[in-house]
Parts: structure tokens; sequence; C-alpha cells
């Protein structure tokens, strides 16, 4: 039969009062056999610290970067009592329950039996309290988030820490930072046409944020290689996210470059790829050779 | 007569197979909000972080545009990375002490494309030169009674930060045991019964008692930037950015330590901003109460311990 705490804590007060009584009548020929039980010290979560790449404490991250999350955790009955800690890190569209997703929700466990395990988690860069024996200790966890990780300063981050009986917990926030990664299929790009029509091509962009952003498109002079005399102006393309001649017009209409950044797509978030379609006005006349200069694509937040 | 325009001395290298592009030239940042305000004669340290995203070893160049460009200076302007490599690179902002307040707006810039078409990220950034009086220093204002106040100015001996105490009777603290002061006594200088009190520390919360109205001539500090709160009810100074009161505190329907704040009103009365978790919102019956003000100090009730960064 199994009797709760505080009843064995009434029996052996009982035990060592009646002890008291009888001893003194008896003499001190008798032993009486004191049993002692210790009784659970519910665990303690002290602290929680977000500590950057290169050991600072931080209030916000980066995504796709290792940082480490640091538990400090005390329970009276050694460190070696804790059977779990929990960290749950989520966005603040998501709860603490919602199912783990890269965007919005990670957990990560540690556990006396199992070590550390959940999303996001580092295995590498996680470490347990080195001296279990002492009542205070603390928990590393290594932890990468994915690169769409939603942008916000309102993540939240919640400890639980377990022993056999009793739980406690700690919260804190922390920022996600905006990530955007831009690509391109071409370095170059060619035209043909006849002087003084238009020409087209398109390149492929892809793009991965996690926050909404916004494309833009800025061009120098291109100055021909041979005929130095010879140039396209950055008037003389155009940029659109879609091909006029193939599709009805999408979004904002095509954009006139110039030296100064212009938007031709006001709203893109997540991960894909955009065609981008350049339209030029070959000059007429025009000499046949190679020209040089810089179309700039660009991704900025909105 | 139909000719070819070559826009580059580099052929053209699109290849795919199947649905894989493959990216000539790319890059990808990430990095804080590069958005301060940083007072004439402060700086501040702050950072961007860059991959390169192509397929082949690619320059980086980083810079900044805008008349944020005064006051940021760029580590590492011109770089080459591996594919999938990332570097790190420290922006440095200051303001000249004689640089006018106001707001310097502008953009950080990486990009990559040794070709005719280059790709870039561009990053907001803005400062706000507060005004240091010339010499990196604020003010706080003090009323006649009780000030509830967050000390915003460095951390300082009573001495340093209140002089001999001209119209200031007594500096109050909260301590575990309930509420200590600190008063001037000629003679003997500024005094506690605990011996701990001997220092203001920036971020911490004072009631101070006045005789007179009087404006304390402070240096700046920037504080600690997280604030601990423990369950039950925290006296909190805000030594922040003047921020509403969910951009200081976001909390969320699931996760809400904070239930209220209270502000002391100079009349000696307190309102309170609450947070309501069904609708996620904060809402005071006092339409004042929206901010948390810098140099003020706050009462907040927690459910649990918790811990905010401070914002910005």
């Amino acid at each position: 039969m199994q009797y709760p705490p505080r009843t064995i804590v009434a029996m052996l007060i009982s035990a060592i009062i009646a002890g008291a009584v009888i001893l003194p009548v008896l003499g001190s020929g008798i032993e009486i056999p004191i049993v002692a039980y210790i009784l659970n010290a519910g665990p303690e979560a002290i602290s929680i610290s977000v500590i950057d790449d290169v050991g600072h404490e931080t209030s916000s991250v980066d995504p796709g970067v290792d940082f480490t999350i640091e538990v400090v955790s005390r329970d009276n009955n050694t460190a070696a009592d804790i059977l779990m800690i929990q960290i749950i890190l989520f966005a603040p569209g998501s709860s603490e329950s919602s199912v783990d997703s890269p965007a919005e929700h990670y957990t990560m466990t540690w556990t006396s039996s199992g070590g550390f395990q959940g999303s996001g988690l580092e295995a590498q860069d996680c470490q347990e309290p080195p001296d279990m024996d002492g009542a205070e200790g603390t928990w590393v966890f290594g932890v990468r988030l994915a690169r769409e990780a939603v942008a916000s300063a309102g993540w939240s981050c919640l400890a639980t820490v377990e022993d056999e009986a009793e739980s406690d917990r700690i919260t804190t926030t922390f920022g996600i930072n905006e990530f955007a990664s831009a690509s391109l299929d071409s370095a170059s790009i060619n035209f043909a046409g006849d002087p003084g029509s238009e020409a087209m091509t398109s390149v492929t962009m892809r793009y991965d944020t996690n926050h909404p952003v916004e494309v833009g498109a800025r061009s120098s002079e291109f100055v021909g290689t041979e005929v130095t005399s010879f140039t396209l102006q950055p008037g003389d393309f155009t940029v659109d996210d879609d091909s006029s001649s193939s599709s009805p017009e999408t979004g904002r209409p095509k954009l006139v470059l110039s030296e100064s950044r212009g938007i031709f797509i006001d709203d893109i978030q997540g991960s894909g790829q955009v065609e981008v379609y350049i339209f030029v006005s070959i000059p007429d006349p025009f000499y046949d050779q190679d020209y040089q200069g810089k179309l700039v694509f660009d991704v900025r937040s909105r | 007569m139909r000719k070819m325009l070559t826009l580059l001395l580099v052929t053209v290298l699109a290849c795919s197979l199947g649905n894989l592009v493959l990216s000539l030239s790319g890059i990808a940042l990430t990095g804080p909000t590069q958005s301060f305000a940083i007072p004439q004669g402060g700086s501040r340290s702050s950072y961007i972080r860059v991959w390169n995203e192509g397929s082949t070893t690619a320059t980086v160049t980083v810079s900044s545009s805008g008349s944020i460009s005064d006051l940021v200076t760029v580590s590492d302007t011109s770089f080459q990375l591996g594919p999938g490599q990332s570097r790190k690179v420290d922006l440095d902002y200051y303001v000249p002490s004689s640089y006018l307040p106001g707001s310097c707006q502008g953009t950080i810039e990486a990009s990559t494309g040794g070709g005719s078409i280059a790709t870039s990220i561009q990053r907001p950034a803005s400062v706000w030169v507060t005004d240091s009086g010339g010499s990196g220093t604020t003010t706080i204002s003090l009323s006649k009674g009780l000030n509830l106040v967050s000390w915003i100015g460095v951390d300082s001996s009573l001495g340093q930060a209140l002089g001999t105490g001209q119209g200031i009777s007594r500096v109050w603290k909260r301590s575990e045991s309930g509420y200590v002061f600190a008063a001037y006594y000629e003679g003997t200088g500024w005094w506690s019964s605990d011996q701990d009190f001997t220092h203001l520390l920036c971020g911490e919360a004072y009631f101070v008692e006045c005789s007179s109205a009087r404006e304390l001539q402070v240096s700046m500090s920037q504080g600690p930037q997280t604030i601990e709160l423990e369950e039950g009810t925290n006296l909190v100074g805000w030594a922040g950015q003047t921020v509403p009161v969910n951009v200081a505190f976001p909390q969320s329907s699931s996760n809400h330590p904070i239930l209220r704040i209270w502000r002391r009103n100079q009349s000696g009365s307190y309102t309170s901003n609450q947070y309501f978790p069904v609708e996620d919102t904060w809402w005071s019956s006092d339409p004042s109460f929206t901010d948390l003000e810098n140099g003020r100090a706050y009462f907040i009730e927690c459910s649990t311990d918790a811990s905010f960064a401070l914002p910005g």
C-alpha cells in the first residue's frame, strides 16, 4: 500500500512522538527503528536566456543561424531529480499547443533518459549541466530556426521543468529577424531584334523571405565595348512580372527603369520564383556589339 | 537587318535540370531591424549577415545610401564568399555631437553579381537623432509632491545624482521587505537605513518626494536591455524608448504573463492598462495611457515569471 507524502510525514511524526513518550517509560534498552523519507521538492525554472552565435544575450535572432537557449533550473533534491525540460518557441500567430512547423512553432525536449531532441535542435550545441549532484544546473539547447521562421518581435519562449511529481515554467519573448534571399538564373542577358523595335527576354528570380517584401530594379547606362558612342540608357529598359504579349497585365504595370530604384512587384512572401520580363528598345541606328552596364534587381522589406 | 545585342561579355549560362534552376548569382541577408534612436554624441552597434546564394564564388558589396550614410560605418564593404558561405558585417552608427536632431533615413544594401545583372537585398535603416542638450544629457522633470520615476541617467551615487538634495525630501525604493528611503542630512550627506541604498541605477524605479518642482540634468544611459518580471506585482522603471504598451510587452492569447500595468498619475491616483487575452488586446479606461514612457515607472502584475527584451 502506498501512502501520499503527507501521510508518511504524519506517520513519521507520530512514531517519533510515540517514541519520545514511551522511551522514558521503558528505559533505554529498547531500540525504535526510524525510517526517514525525503520529501519531493518541486523543481524551479529560475531563468531563461537567448544567447546569440557569439555568446551574447540577445533580444532577437537570425533565422538559419545557430543560437542557444539557456535554462537555469533548481531542484533541492539535486538536478538529477529533474526528469524533463521542454522548450516551446512559437510565433505570435501560433500558440503553445500548436503543431510544430518551420514557420511558427518549435518544440524541444531534454529528458534524463533520452537526452535532447526536437525540431530546430542542433544536437552538437546542446549541453546538460556538468554536475547533476548540485541543486542548480544550466541546460543549454542549441537551436537553429528555419529561414522561413516568421519575422516578428513577439515570439514566445516557454520553458517547462518537471520532476516526477511537480513542474514549473518560465517564459520570455524574443524576436526573429527579417530574412530575404534573391537569386537569378542568369548572369547576362541576350536580346535579338531589329533596330527601332522592342526586344524581350526573361530571367528567373527565386526568392525566399520570412516577411513581406517588394521587388525593385534599377539600371546604369550600358556602353558599347567596341564603339563607346553607342549606348543604352536606363530608360531604354522596361521590366515587368508578366509578358504583356502572352498574358494580361497583372500587379503593377511595366516599370521603365532609371538609375533610381523603382518597384515592379509589390508584395511577395515565402518561397517561390517569378519570371522577370525585360524589354529593351533597340536603338536605330545601333551597332552590333556587346554592351556593358549593370541591371540590379533587389528585394526590400515593405 | 536582325542583330544580336549582348549585354555582357559573359556567355549566358542559364541551365536547367528538370525543375531545378541553377542560380548563378544570388544573395541572402538577415540581421536586426536597423531603426534606432541615438542621442547626439551617442553610438550604437549592429550588424547584417549575408550569404552567397549563388553557385560560384562571388564578390559581395555592402553599402549604405541616403542620409543614413553620414552616420553609419560598414566594417566590410567588399569581400568574396564561396557558394553557401556567410559573413557577419558590423554596422557602427555614430552621431556626432554637432549633428542636428531629426530623422535620418536610408538603406543598407548587400549585392552580388559580376555580370550585367546583379541581385541585391536592401534593408531600410533609420536613425532618430535625439537632442542631448549638446552634452549627452537629458532632463528628468519632477513635480512637487511624490513622483514615481525611472532613473534614466547613468548609474550614480545619490550625491552625484541629486547633489545636496535641494527640493528633494526623500527618495524611496522598493526592497524585499517594503520600502526604504534615503534623505540628505547636513554634515552627513545622503544616508539611508538600508546600507545598500547608495546609488540610483538606470532602469530602476524610485519614488522621489519633492518639496518643490525641479529638473535634474542627467547623463543619458541605455540601461538594462531586458526586464525581468516575477509572478505577482513588480515595480519596474522604464528606461527604454517611449513605445506603445503592446510593443513594449508583446503578448498573445496563449502567452500573456502580464495581466495589468498600473501608472501613477501626478494626483496620486492610479490608472491601469489591462491585457485581454481573448481579444488579444490592451485596453485602458484612461485614453492617455497607451504608451510606456521613457523615465516613468510602473507597477506590473504578472501571473508568472517572465522576461521581456526592450524594443528597438
